[in-house]
């Protein structure tokens, strides 16, 4: 891997970790400066049109001259390993290490009242009213919060109201030390919301993560109550409408978007449950012998915001952003949660029903739809003792909401509770009782089932290992026809942890940020088949500490693959084998891995 | 961010070039006065934390620039205030003059709805130099201000903090009345009735 080096910028360590004590800062600055080109992002980016039978030679986007000897020795390892089928034979490796860590330390949101502090994050996102009063922001105090928004509201403004007349919109600009910080606006007119960015993200990156949260403020008030308020003053102080949850709320959709933690914002999909698709076919009977007349949208979702299936019209989708955003409603506030007597920590409070009013922007940004929603804790003693589930989980000390699925039913009439309710209790209730579905279900999310009475990992996730897919620690795998992805585990059976999910979502949406900046060089006068067929390849080397990551993104117009390597090891030839094998496995399974069309009535 | 919030009060101080807008807001906030003449450059806004009548209010004043040049920036600025705070220099008359074109100006590019009731406050600045410096009178002034709809009127000294304190008091209660007067009606149920069997929505997703 030494030989692929291409040194197309620097990314000091300063820009991925956030700030340290200033003692250690010193220290750590001097010896970084030691192994400068150690520490660096290393990438290259080929576009390569899809050969007939594996046999063409590439055509390369945006690479120098005195890289093409590197891109061709990419080139015949991608036609001998990803698209021949001839099957080498896998050497084998040991067993690497799972630790992934790019040294990013994400900060939370806070109402800090220290300016040094507010100066030195490296991500930032505002919101306020087109008169530039505040409404919200991620980090520092209202005082910050006060003064920045004046000034959000007059660069806007400038542009809007130029001085020789003319009206042009702001969208983004860099500034700051080593010009590394994109400010990006969104003038959603009357609301303004400006991101800030030190984190490598691209402009499409950060509007898509500004228009995350202005439709959040469209579900909680809808579009034609925040346009009625403004319309009758323009003094509005939109604060006044949004309560504790909805703070909250805005504060862990940020944290989850400076932190990365949001899988399928980066990746723009819904994640699914793997399972049997005979199975997942008869859980969808079940919803559609319950559904009665106002049931508009009935959705079964695993822990983590994983579908695993949908009752929908004939003439209705659901969008995913709409989606994305009723789960970050549910699994991301204390809303819905209660505190065990026991415990301290609040969990997904299983014995109750909620009934909210939700508007849903994609579907129709100008009135609200009624959600039922219910949680089904699976590991229930009697339950699993009627379904001869092996017992010794219960007395592991896991997330207890990892084992609760949840019921939504959405409904277009306020006044459709009870019915709403008594759905969701008789598919409750079918569920439960029915053998063969309550034991997939508890395989596919809670454990499956060993010879010896213990319970081993779910069956509702991918381990890289099982595939085979030697070197690759993680990956992604987006199917572009259902919007869906898959999130596999690390190698060996371990859940990344929310940190560990963070460091491979920086390295994914680095991958995605290049991905979407360099396809635009890619298109090609009069070859719009090549441009469908075109394979799009990104590699990101990382070296953090004495480590070194290797990020991998390879995009075609069906399907997206991320994924990521690390211990330094990086024999291309495995590797892209090992591509090749996922690409193979998640065709072959994709009826078990992504729902398509759901339960259609 | 901590939920409970102040009620935030958008004041905005207009008027010519030079009488003192960036002191006076200066000395308000910082109880400091600067010789030196430093133009604004588009606005500045500076916060000040006040409590009215037990209730907490953050002052977000928007200093303008009284140059010519930024006066296209007006409608961005002066949208969503408040009130509006017109300055004019005792010692120079045409300042004075002025004030009248720069409420109408306001009133127009704020698109005020009510323009009678909308609070101003004038304030006649640099009454510290010698009286026959002065070239504005106080009768003169109050005479204006009373034909311009009962606008109150103070005179202040930014360079000696002589009642700059008591005006912007009365600035932040009629902008906090402002603020409170049209008190916004909370209805969510006239949010439009979604009818679910037309096909108007486009399709997406799973």
């Amino acid at each position: 891997m030494d030989s692929i080096t291409i040194h197309e910028n620097y990314i000091h360590r300063g820009s991925v970790s956030s700030t340290e004590s200033t003692q250690s800062t010193d220290l750590e600055h001097s010896s970084l400066s030691h192994r400068k080109s150690q520490v660096s992002l290393i990438s290259n980016s080929l576009i390569l049109p899809r050969p007939p039978e594996s046999t063409t030679a590439l055509t390369l986007a945006s690479l120098q001259a005195d890289n093409v000897s590197i891109a061709a020795s990419l080139e015949a390892s991608m036609n001998a390993s990803i698209f021949s089928d001839e099957d080498t034979a896998f050497k084998s490796f040991p067993e690497t290490q799972t630790a992934i860590d790019l040294g990013f330390q994400p900060k939370k949101a806070d109402s800090s009242d220290d300016v040094d502090e507010f100066f030195s994050q490296q991500k930032h996102f505002f919101i306020l009213s087109a008169a530039g009063k505040p409404i919200y922001s991620m980090h520092g105090s209202d005082e910050i919060l006060t003064v920045h928004a004046g000034i959000i509201q007059t660069i806007v403004s400038f542009f809007e109201f130029n001085p020789d007349g003319k009206t042009e919109q702001l969208r983004s600009f860099m500034a700051g030390e080593k010009q590394q910080t994109r400010f990006f606006f969104l003038n959603k007119s009357p609301i303004i919301l400006m991101a800030t960015s030190s984190l490598g993200e691209s402009d499409i990156q950060l509007n898509q993560q500004l228009d995350f949260l202005y439709n959040f403020l469209l579900t909680i008030l809808s579009k034609p109550h925040i346009d009625r308020v403004f319309q009758k003053r323009d003094n509005f102080d939109l604060r006044k409408l949004l309560g504790k949850a909805d703070i909250a709320c805005l504060d862990s959709i940020c944290n989850d978007m400076s932190s990365f933690n949001n899988p399928g914002l980066v990746i723009g999909g819904l994640e699914c449950l793997k399972m049997r698709r005979s199975v997942r076919r008869r859980i969808e009977s079940v919803m559609l012998a319950n559904k009665s007349e106002n049931l508009l949208y009935g959705l079964l979702v695993a822990p983590n915001g994983r579908l695993i299936t949908v009752l929908r019209p004939r003439r209705h989708t659901l969008h995913t952003s709409d989606l994305q955003l009723l789960f970050s409603m549910i699994y991301n506030t204390n809303t819905f949660k209660t505190t065990p007597i026991d415990n301290n920590s609040q969990e997904l409070a299983a014995n109750e029903e909620f009934w909210v009013p939700i508007c849903f922007p994609k579907f129709n940004p100008n009135g609200f739809l009624y959600s039922f929603i219910q949680f089904v804790d699976l590991k229930e003693e009697k339950l699993m003792q009627l379904h001869d589930l092996n017992m010794g989980i219960l007395d592991e000390d896991l997330d207890p909401d990892s084992s609760k699925i949840t019921v939504i039913l959405v409904s277009a009439y306020k006044d459709s509770f009870f019915e709403m309710r008594k759905i969701a209790n008789s598919i409750v209730k079918s569920l439960k009782l029915n053998r063969t579905l309550f034991r997939e279900l508890f395989k596919a999310i809670v454990g499956t089932q060993g010879i010896n009475g213990d319970t081993g990992p779910s069956s509702g996730k991918v381990d890289p290992v099982e595939i085979p897919a030697p070197l690759v620690q993680h990956f992604v795998f987006k199917s572009k026809k259902h919007t869906q992805f898959i999130f596999s585990r690390l190698a060996h059976y371990k859940d990344p942890n929310e940190n560990m999910r963070g460091q491979l979502m920086l390295m994914y949406s680095h991958l995605h940020a290049r991905f979407a900046t360099s396809s635009k060089t890619a298109v090609q006068p009069n070859e719009s088949d090549i441009l469908k067929d075109s394979h799009f390849i990104n590699l990101v080397k990382w070296a953090y500490l004495n480590d070194t990551l290797v990020g991998l993104l390879i995009t075609t117009s069906n399907y997206e693959l991320y994924l990521i390597t690390n211990g330094g090891i990086m024999d291309e030839k495995v590797l892209l084998h090992s591509c090749k094998n996922i690409i193979k496995w998640c065709k072959k399974n994709q009826e078990r891995l992504f729902i398509s069309g759901g339960a259609i009535f | 961010m901590s939920t409970r919030k102040k009620t935030i009060l958008k004041v905005i101080i207009l008027g010519d070039s030079g009488v003192g807008k960036t002191s006076l807001m200066q000395q308000f906030i910082n109880g400091k006065f600067s010789q030196q003449y430093k133009a604004t450059i588009g606005a500045d806004f500076l916060p000040k934390d006040l409590v009215i009548d037990d209730k907490q209010v953050t002052m977000q004043i928007w200093d303008t620039a009284g140059q010519e040049r930024f006066q296209s920036l007006g409608v961005a600025f002066y949208r969503g205030s408040d009130c509006c705070v017109l300055v004019y220099d005792v010692t120079n008359t045409k300042s004075f003059e002025n004030l009248q074109s720069w409420r109408d100006e306001f009133l127009i590019q704020a698109n005020i709805k009510d323009p009678d009731n909308f609070p101003f406050v004038v304030i006649g600045n640099k009454i510290d130099v010698e009286e026959n410096k002065r070239l504005v009178s106080s009768k003169k002034a109050q005479t204006v201000c009373a034909s311009l709809g009962n606008l109150p009127y103070f005179e202040t000294s930014a360079k000696e903090a002589v009642n700059v304190e008591q005006a912007f008091d009365v600035v932040a209660r009629n902008a906090l009345q402002q603020e409170e007067s049209l008190e916004f009606s909370d209805d969510y149920t006239d949010a439009v009735n979604i009818h679910v069997d037309g096909d108007a929505y486009g399709s997406c997703g799973c």
